[in-house]
């Protein structure tokens, strides 16, 4: 039973460190979408699994409201703008894709450097999935930098966020109740204000890039 | 309960006014209600932390000293800018920049930016701390698009992405560092004074680690560079009492969760490494808002480098540590008492010219004769002319700084001088030069002068007389801190 559930673990953690890679080479909005609801279907198992282990009935609260605002609620927001302004094809990057893998090669590699074994010898047994959730946080903020796209930035954001929430399962960090309904209500207002602020960019901007906001200058 | 209603005032009024949302006097009333009632309550649970130290209600609701000074900070410039708010809606509502209904909102968004603000303060658990900063930086998103013009989408998304990164990064230092100090405390709940409890057994390693993801993601709230990209933007985009909320109350409360680690991290690792970073960073700062400020053409993003300028500076003061640590806490109640009254002047100079652009105000004296004075007065203050705190403030930060790191502050005062030419350039071209011809001569309203009245002469109170209550508060904070 334990090495089902370590399997089933390590293969969420996976999920969650290959949908941050993949979707750097998607070149399609939607495609990103899917893989970010992916992302947060593992995430929301994830916490599942600790509820299970922990027969906390909290956690399965929050895994059940994780999966409502990330996957269910976000997905319905998130197809609605790519279908109402008919974007699919996402701005480009500003590296290209080699440079790109190469980066994203780098940043999985400082992750398992000496600079962070103080990170991964929190839990020891677990070390490999700490550094993919850790890899999977640095991979997410570089999508951010590197996609000229609102929305791409809007997934990469996100994104960060799961792989923070899988590193806190990871070192077993346990919130209050309250405190965890807070994270997620904060998210949930996140996802309606940034796509909110998003739909506002296509509509001045014609387009999700962000290379045509240079109005504000020194 | 006195938390409570300090917490919970923001929340009322705003529902109360979305019940009277017709009726422009009630809005009005309330606003200005709600912040005097915080006023009143921050004066009230001072008293208490005075005498006891502290101020609790559980765990989960403490206010010490630091906290203290900030929720007085927070409602004087609250007040300020709530009542300021007044006249500066009115006159936009008059020249038909915006409609009652945006109005509405922004008196709305104000009280929930104030709520999230005072809850940031009030609560003693750090991911409650972080869930509460992230609420101002969602609270105000719209106050910053407010104008709904490309720029100000532009400006809105910058603060947006940068502001939700950094803070991301903020919770990735908080989760190490509650990793490392959960095994410690055998279940109990976690609080900024748990947490300091147990400070001596962490990880060094890890606290070092954490401590530098705090820095960067808190320090992109507080604006210090190289993360202060959003700030000018927002500044200049926002309305501008909310601006002053940003300036004024903000950057502080940024500041908190910044210096409840830095305490804790010296207690794990020692004062030299977070004096350092703080140090790099503020010096950083300083260097980066002096070359924007000489070459500046916006008054509005002037006023937003001098904000970089005076985080980097408050950051020097507790790096160089000392005396430097009492300026710089007496720094962030003066910068918050002038900064806030230069930008509301500055939105009064907005209102006449409908220009940001310096080189389109001319002859501010002679068209705005009140506001152009009080902006000398505020101009003197900000960049640390005796007999202004914040001249006391700089030349102990600078004495401070010259016992340890002698050349490295030479510099600072070098470029604190290009700091002052600069400014002072810019704004001499502002208040003198001819008068142009078609703009009215004459001040708007009592509502645009008075807020800044009072606050630039609390400014020149607090210069020369610090109460005995504001002694004991930074006192108690200093020894605080110095146990780490």
């Amino acid at each position: 039973m334990d090495l089902i559930i370590l399997q089933l673990l390590s293969l969420l953690g996976t999920t969650v460190f290959l949908t941050s890679v993949l979707m750097h080479i998607v070149r399609r909005n939607s495609s990103r979408m899917t893989l970010y609801l992916v992302q947060s279907f593992a995430v929301a198992i994830l916490l599942f699994m600790g509820g299970l282990q922990e027969k906390s009935l909290g956690l399965f609260f929050i895994a059940a409201l994780t999966f409502f605002i990330k996957v269910v609620f976000a997905g319905i927001f998130f197809s609605k703008i790519i279908d109402q302004k008919q974007v699919q094809q996402t701005p480009a990057t500003y590296l290209n894709l080699p440079t790109t893998l190469g980066v994203i090669l780098g940043l999985t590699m400082l992750v398992r450097s000496s600079i962070f074994a103080p990170v991964l010898a929190l839990f020891p047994v677990d070390a490999q999935l700490i550094s993919l959730a850790l890899a999977g946080i640095f991979i997410s903020l570089f999508l951010v930098i590197n996609r000229h796209g609102a929305f791409a930035q809007l997934i990469g954001i996100l994104s960060l966020e799961n792989g923070l929430v899988v590193f806190s399962i990871l070192v077993g960090l346990e919130q209050a109740f309250g405190i965890e309904v807070g994270i997620l209500f904060n998210i949930l207002v996140w996802i309606f204000i940034a796509s909110a602020l998003v739909s506002l960019v296509y509509s001045h901007f014609g387009s999700f890039d962000t290379i045509k906001m240079r109005r504000l200058k020194d | 309960m006195l938390i409570f209603l300090l917490i919970i005032s923001p929340l009322i009024a705003l529902f109360i006014s979305l019940i009277f949302r017709k009726s422009q006097t009630v809005t009005e009333l309330l606003s200005v209600v709600s912040s005097l009632t915080q006023l009143l309550v921050s004066f009230g649970i001072a008293s208490i932390v005075v005498q006891d130290g502290f101020y609790a209600v559980s765990s989960f609701l403490v206010i010490d000293s630091l906290g203290c000074l900030l929720i007085l900070i927070t409602s004087v410039i609250g007040l300020a800018a709530t009542s300021y708010n007044i006249g500066y809606i009115r006159e936009e509502i008059a020249k038909e920049i915006i409609d009652f209904k945006k109005a509405q909102q922004s008196y709305m968004l104000i009280n929930l930016f104030l709520f999230a603000m005072f809850l940031a303060i009030a609560v003693n658990n750090p991911v409650a701390t972080w869930i509460s900063i992230e609420a101002t930086t969602l609270s105000t998103i719209f106050l910053i698009s407010f104008y709904n013009k490309p720029t100000a989408i532009e400006a809105a998304w910058k603060y947006l992405v940068i502001n939700s990164v950094g803070l991301l990064l903020a919770f990735l230092g908080t989760i190490i560092y509650l990793a490392s100090a959960t095994p410690l405390l055998h279940g109990s709940f976690i609080t900024w004074d748990t947490i300091t409890t147990v400070a001596g057994s962490l990880n060094p390693a890890l606290s070092k680690i954490a401590f530098i993801f705090i820095l960067i993601g808190y320090g992109t709230k507080l604006g210090i560079a190289p993360m202060h990209t959003w700030r000018p933007d927002a500044y200049s985009k926002a309305p501008i009492p909310v601006v002053a909320l940003l300036s004024g109350a903000l950057l502080n409360i940024a500041l908190l969760p910044i210096l409840r680690f830095k305490f804790i991290t010296d207690i794990t690792v020692g004062s030299m490494f977070t004096q350092n970073l703080f140090i790099f960073l503020g010096v950083l700062s300083i260097a980066i808002a002096a070359f924007a400020i000489v070459k500046q053409g916006n008054y509005k993003r002037l006023l937003a480098y001098s904000s970089v300028e005076h985080a980097g500076l408050i950051l020097l003061g507790f790096g160089f540590g000392g005396i430097g640590m009492y300026a710089s806490l007496l720094h962030m109640l003066y910068h918050a008492l002038a900064k806030s009254s230069m930008f509301l002047l500055s939105g009064n100079i907005f209102l006449k010219y409908s220009s940001p652009k310096i080189k389109n105000v001319t002859s501010v004296l002679s068209v705005l004769p009140t506001t152009g004075v009080l902006f000398v007065i505020g101009f003197l203050a900000l960049t640390g002319v005796p007999p202004f705190g914040l001249f006391i403030t700089k030349f102990y930060i600078i004495l401070s700084g010259m016992q340890h790191y002698a050349f490295l502050t030479i510099g600072i005062v070098f470029l604190l001088a290009v700091i002052f030419f600069g400014f002072f350039q810019q704004i001499n071209s502002m208040l003198f030069g001819e008068k142009p011809n078609d703009i009215k001569v004459g001040e708007y309203s009592m509502w645009t002068i008075i807020p800044t009245v009072v606050l630039l002469s609390l400014l020149v109170f607090l210069s020369v007389y610090l109460p005995d209550f504001l002694q004991t508060l930074l006192q108690n904070t200093l020894v605080l801190f110095k146990k780490g």
